[in-house]
């Protein structure tokens, strides 16, 4: 995915507990061109969305909006187990090109990937409220090929009635 | 778009690329990294109060079983007043 848009650079590197890390870097294909770019981004945003809007935003590929985001940067293994069982165990952790750890570990004041400085947008709970309601009032529309379509059927000032 | 569909960070995101297209320059449309760093800050001692709190809950719940458990009200829905 963050191929498509950036054509050189580091996109993450992923670090096991020994140090060891494989580097996963931009081959130079691009193939979706250089065009301005703008990532939102919240505490939802999370794991492989993040890995792509913070390579995006560290190669000044794309600016971010919104909020940090969620915070989950870390590999698991599930190991099977005699008997039947397995163990689902953490090996690694994503790193951002600057090597940030993606992941939120209790007592570190960073994590995840933070908006552009002067881009963070954060809402009120009334907003936070506003767009839930907002989201709990999409229909699901059936696609062309059967496929579930995310469409919003809202006329103007249907939900912003709701802000005011 | 903040107004019509209550989406304030979608809004900014508009804002900032229709001037980087217009005029060649994104524009800042939220508060600094100085701002988001506050807001955490700001959050840290509500969240240790939740902690508190939630254990003090913990505490008077298991009194309150305890209390039960001597009296013999144990499970049994307080009495309404008449």
């Amino acid at each position: 995915m963050t191929k498509l848009f950036l054509a050189k650079g580091t996109i993450v590197t992923i670090k096991g507990s020994d140090g060891t890390g494989q580097t996963l870097k931009a081959d130079g294909s691009e193939p979706l061109g250089d065009f301005p770019l703008v990532v939102l981004l919240n505490e939802q945003t999370a794991s492989a969305a993040e890995i792509v809007a913070g390579a995006l935003n560290e190669n000044d590929r794309a600016v971010l909006v919104g909020t940090r985001s969620f915070g989950k940067g870390s590999v698991q293994n599930i190991m099977p187990l005699e008997g039947g069982g397995a163990i689902k165990l953490t090996t690694a952790y994503y790193h951002l090109p600057s090597g940030r750890n993606l992941q939120r570990i209790p007592g570190q004041k960073t994590w995840g990937v933070d908006p552009t400085d002067g881009d963070y947008v954060p809402l009120d709970a009334k907003q936070t409220e506003a767009l839930l309601e907002a989201m709990r009032g999409r229909e699901i529309l059936g696609g062309k090929d059967g496929a579930a379509k995310n469409d919003v059927k809202v006329t103007a000032g249907d939900v912003g009635e709701r802000l005011r | 778009m903040a107004k019509d569909f209550a989406d304030p960070q979608l809004a900014a995101a508009l804002q900032t690329l229709s001037a980087r297209l217009t005029k060649g320059e994104f524009a800042k449309v939220g508060k600094s990294h100085a701002d988001l760093l506050a807001d955490l800050a700001r959050g840290e001692p509500l969240q240790r109060q939740r902690e508190a709190l939630l254990k003090n809950l913990e505490q008077i719940q298991k009194e309150l079983n305890e209390l039960e458990k001597r009296t013999g009200t144990e499970g049994k829905p307080p009495k309404e007043k008449k």
